[in-house]
């Protein structure tokens, strides 16, 4: 169990990006401007790259030039448009790294522990309902594509009977995805599945701590700022 | 194997380990099992044959405990409650994809063992034996979905060892595997029964399996219609419409080299 690849604590990143995503809600553009410089940082940390997350989304880049377009048409300040804008493209840049880096089922089983500190086994039930969630969406997709292909396959035409087709296929969708969903809790149970087990969750390093403390100090910096401001 | 992937042993060799007595699954008017008697016994191989629909799933999931079957399952002389099945009896379901829960292969050897409440200490040292043991060491970061059809099932019976089960029971096995791929279940099965475990495997595909086996049991229409020694087997296995090669002894049907 010891050979998991030193990675920084899921966890404590998803605080941090809370923490961030906070800050950057209520940001100045000159404010702005330092998270960016915080996000390049962070990326070459962590040696990610995600301009093709937004190029694979060209709804996003859409959707940030309707947040400027209607905050400057609204306001008639083109730097409240441009605010809104950055304030937009840095939380979807900050939320693309945190999925690039982190992996879903570690996400649950430290967030879990986080918790645990705090609510006790609740948190273990939490982190267990994300995990299952997480290892059942996989199955329900394939499932879902597997049937269309197959009807598909079988010159089903959704076009020519859209209300029909679509109608019969969520139908047996849905039978379909209850049988799998009986089949996968009793494969569950049939592991001894108790949901408010401790699992074992990726461990807190130094770097982890020095993250964490990098940002509440951010945190506090801001406030101090805020302060003095008014 | 280590000693602690072994399931507890008791000093009887030959005495019954499973005893299976009128077990009888019903729903509304559909009688799915009736009245099924038998017995396993220690460190052997059992094969559950029969054709499509013949109840050998059914028997499978009631015998774990999860399905409501009537009748008495006694382990060793003791009868076993429901909650008991599900800690003593390991199930390896036909289809990998619902009983692969982890996001890695040692997270996901490590689940039922978490579920059992042990210490980390241990459940590490249960995760590299089984991983070890079943030749999981080159893909143990990796993520399941990641792994070929045959690693994929050495990960399911894997997930299943980690909790050192008195009886492992197997679903359809070989479904959607090559030959390596099923050879090396078939040899890991082997080495199973070696260690002690008490296995029973339910297929269609005797031929892959009965010189490997010790007792045969043929299920018809939730009945059991033959039980006997496997090698004594090849007729009644025809008889019921269940493919054997043609001009093929008992030892010349051996997958293992």
């Amino acid at each position: 169990m010891g050979r998991i690849e030193k990675r920084n604590n899921p966890g404590i990143l998803f605080l941090e990006l809370l923490a961030i995503s906070i800050l950057i809600s209520s940001a100045s553009l000159g404010w702005l401007g330092i998270y960016a410089i915080i996000f390049i940082v962070a990326s070459l940390i962590f040696r990610r790259g995600i301009f093709h997350s937004f190029r694979k989304s060209p709804f996003l880049i859409v959707l940030i030039a309707m947040s400027f377009i209607s905050h400057f048409a609204a306001s008639s300040n083109w730097e409240i448009g441009l605010g809104e804008a950055a304030r937009l493209t840095l939380l979807l840049a900050f939320s693309f790294l945190f999925i690039e880096v982190v992996d879903s089922a570690e996400l649950a089983s430290s967030l879990g522990k986080l918790f645990s500190y705090f609510i006790g086994k609740k948190a273990w039930v939490l982190s267990s309902m994300m995990t299952v969630t997480v290892a059942i969406i996989p199955i329900i997709i394939e499932s879902s594509k597997e049937m269309f292909h197959a009807r598909q396959s079988r010159n089903e035409d959704y076009l020519r009977h859209p209300v029909k087709g679509i109608s019969n296929y969520s139908v047996s969708l849905m039978r379909h995805l209850f049988a799998r969903s009986e089949e996968f809790y009793n494969a569950l149970l049939a592991r001894g599945y108790r949901e408010d087990m401790e699992r074992s969750a990726p461990p807190i390093h130094f770097t982890d701590v020095l993250s964490l403390l990098g940002v509440a100090a951010l945190c506090v910096l801001v406030m101090i700022n805020r302060i003095l401001g008014n | 194997m280590p000693v602690y992937l072994r399931p507890v042993l008791c000093d009887n060799l030959a005495m019954a380990w499973l005893e299976v007595k009128n077990l009888t699954l019903k729903e509304k008017d559909t009688l799915f099992l009736s009245e099924l008697s038998f017995s396993l016994e220690k460190g052997t191989i059992t094969l559950l044959a029969g054709r499509n629909g013949s109840g050998k799933s059914m028997l499978l999931k009631s015998l774990k405990g999860l399905l409501p079957a009537d009748g008495s399952i006694c382990l060793d002389g003791k009868e076993l409650k429901r909650r008991e099945r599900l800690r003593s009896i390991g199930l390896v379901f036909q289809e990998t994809a619902l009983q692969i829960v982890g996001s890695t292969v040692e997270k996901d050897v490590a689940f039922g063992p978490e579920n059992l409440g042990l210490e980390k200490s241990e459940i590490a040292k249960i995760v590299d034996a089984v991983i070890a043991e079943l030749g999981l060491e080159k893909v143990r970061t990796k993520n399941p979905s990641d792994l070929s059809g045959g690693e994929r099932r050495m990960l399911s019976i894997a997930g299943v060892i980690a909790m050192s089960p008195s009886i492992i029971l197997l679903d359809e096995p070989l479904a959607n595997l090559d030959y390596p791929a099923t050879v090396n279940v078939i040899k890991t099965l082997i080495k199973l029964k070696e260690a002690g475990f008490t296995i029973l495997i339910a297929s269609h595909e005797a031929e892959k399996f009965l010189a490997h086996t010790d007792r045969t049991i043929i299920m018809r229409g939730g009945k059991i219609v033959s039980d006997r020694k496997s090698e004594d087997s090849l007729d009644a296995l025809k008889k019921y419409g269940i493919y054997i090669p043609p001009k093929l002894t008992f030892k010349e049907l051996s997958w293992a080299e």
